[in-house]
This record gives structure tokens, sequence and C-alpha cells, in this order.
């Protein structure tokens, strides 16, 4: 399962946190997803779920949030797994990327964002597990 | 007319009596649900979510007063499933509704219902400790930025949602 959320900025200027569910089937996997399964950049999975507050394509990334975890995996379980991934990376420069038990996190964000992690890491994780869907 | 026809009922009989295990069970209902129609159309209008409520509390009363497996659990299955990807506050309720203890007697439709919501979305307030935790950590931190995310997203139909930039 690939959860993914990020904020986007139109040339327009409008801005928002657009997010998506991708679902890989009956996988299992502990720790970071197996190297030969290409998850998530080459099989991102099959898209079940999306929240889209700016219309998708050609907008810039301003920050982004990915969730890697088996499609099994419980939602309390990927909540629970946060707090240990911050607590990882939180002295290590931006982008962030971490696996705490079958979960898997990235986290980047643009120059000018840096006094601002922790809230827009929140925003980002609110809209990525709110996009989550079981099937 | 019915939300669920007949056809995909007796579908939905021959592949859920036919799961022996919950995951089975879960992946067959989620799958009729979906290829039948009934989730897009219980999540895109909230008279029909209002209907599938109703009709799933009819097809569980029947559930919890028969002796064997009935048709009614394998309707209630499908109306669960496309219940669970409602936003409707009544759909959300039911669902989660079913994972009380004692809330049904069949242990599949309670199986389903606690995976349903175990797999979902978060539920309101679940996240404020987590938002707690986060401000503690990062609260008035200036992360350093090794790499920006020179990347634009794509377009809703492109396999990963962005892209590196063209230079």
């Amino acid at each position: 399962m690939l959860l993914t959320a990020q904020r986007v900025r139109r040339f327009s200027g409008e801005e928002g946190i657009n997010a998506f569910c991708s679902l890989h089937g009956p996988y299992h996997w502990f720790g970071a997803p197996p190297p030969g399964s290409g998850i998530p950049d080459q099989n991102p999975g099959e898209r079940v779920n999306s929240i889209v507050t700016v219309p998708p394509g050609g907008n810039r990334v301003r920050s982004y949030l990915d969730i890697i975890a088996p499609d099994e995996t419980p939602t309390a379980e990927i909540v629970a797994a946060i707090p240990q991934f911050v607590t990882a990376v939180a002295q290590l420069p931006v982008p962030w990327e971490a696996t705490v038990g079958r979960c898997t996190f990235r986290f980047g964000l643009e120059l000018g964002m840096q006094g601002n992690a922790a809230a827009e890491l929140q925003d980002l994780l609110a809209a990525a597990l709110q996009v989550r869907a079981p099937f | 007319m019915s939300l669920v026809n007949q056809a995909v009922l007796q579908e939905a009989a021959l592949q859920l009596l036919a799961s022996s295990t919950v995951s089975r069970y879960a992946r067959e209902a989620s799958r009729l649900a979906k290829e039948s129609g009934l989730v897009r159309t219980v999540a895109s209008d909230s008279l029909k979510a209002s209907e599938a409520v109703v009709r799933l509390v009819g097809s569980l009363k029947a559930v919890d007063a028969a002796v064997d497996r009935t048709v009614e659990e394998f309707e209630a299955a499908l109306l669960l499933c496309a219940l669970s990807r409602s936003e409707a506050p009544e759909a959300v309720a039911m669902v989660r509704g079913l994972t009380a203890k004692g809330a049904t007697t069949s242990p599949w439709i309670a199986a389903l219902a606690a995976r349903l919501v175990a797999l979902g979305p978060v539920a309101e307030g679940e996240l404020s400790p987590i938002h707690a935790a986060l401000s503690k950590v990062l609260d008035g931190k200036v992360v350093h930025v090794e790499a920006a995310p020179d990347t634009e997203d794509v377009s809703e139909q492109g396999a990963f949602p962005r892209r590196q930039r063209a230079a």
C-alpha cells in the first residue's frame, strides 16, 4: 500500500493538499518493502481512493509524505509508528526516510518551509490517513 | 429496486460460502461490492447510503434470527463493504457499531466489520495524540533541508503521483 499526501501549488498560486491511496494486494513483508518488488516507485499499486483539492498534473510539489506498508497493516499500527519515525530522523537533514516495523515513511519539503516542519507533517499525515481505503 | 441484485447475490453466496478465511471473505465481498457498482452508488449519494443502512439493519435482523447462514448474510456483507467507503455519518456509525461485542451473532459479519474499520481511514480525534507527540519533537525546530523535492505532480491517471521536474 502506498499512501501519499503532497502539498502542491499551481502556477496561478492556488495551493492545497492532494492525497492518494494505492493498494498492492496480498503481499506481506516486514521492514522495508522487498527490493525486487519495486514498491512503491516502480510499482505504485492500484489507486483505489483519492482526495483532490487542486487538480493534479504539472503542479509544483512543495512537500510530500509517503507511507508504504503492506495492505493488511491496521491504520492504528501506522499511527503508532509515526512518533518513532519522527524521533529517529529529527536530527537528520530533510528529506527523511525511515522504516518502523513494516511501515516506511518518506517526508520532504522545500526550502522556506524548514521552520514549519511539525505543522506540515501533521497536515500531510491527516490527509494521508484520511484517504486510506480498505479496498 | 433493491440495492443488490439477484445475480450479484448469487455470486456473493458462492464466493462467501467458499471462503474459509476472513481475509478471503473480505476480499470477495469488497470485490463484488465494487464491481457491481454498489460502492459507487452508496458513496456518491447520501440517500442511497441511508437506504443501505436501513437495508443492512433489516438483513442483520434476519441473520441474527437464523440458525444457519442465510442469503441475508451475503447481502449484509456487500452493504457493509459499500458503507465502509461512504463518508455519511450514519454509514460510519453503522460500520463502527458493528465492531462492538455482541452487535451481531454472525462471526463473519463481525470480523468483516472489524477488518474494514482497522484498514480504513482514521477516525476523528484519533490523530490528536500523534499531533501532540510530533509537536513535542519538532515544534520550534528549524529542520535542515538538504534536497528540496524538485518534483511536479502527475495527472490522476499517472502511476506514481509525482515525478522529477524537467531541467
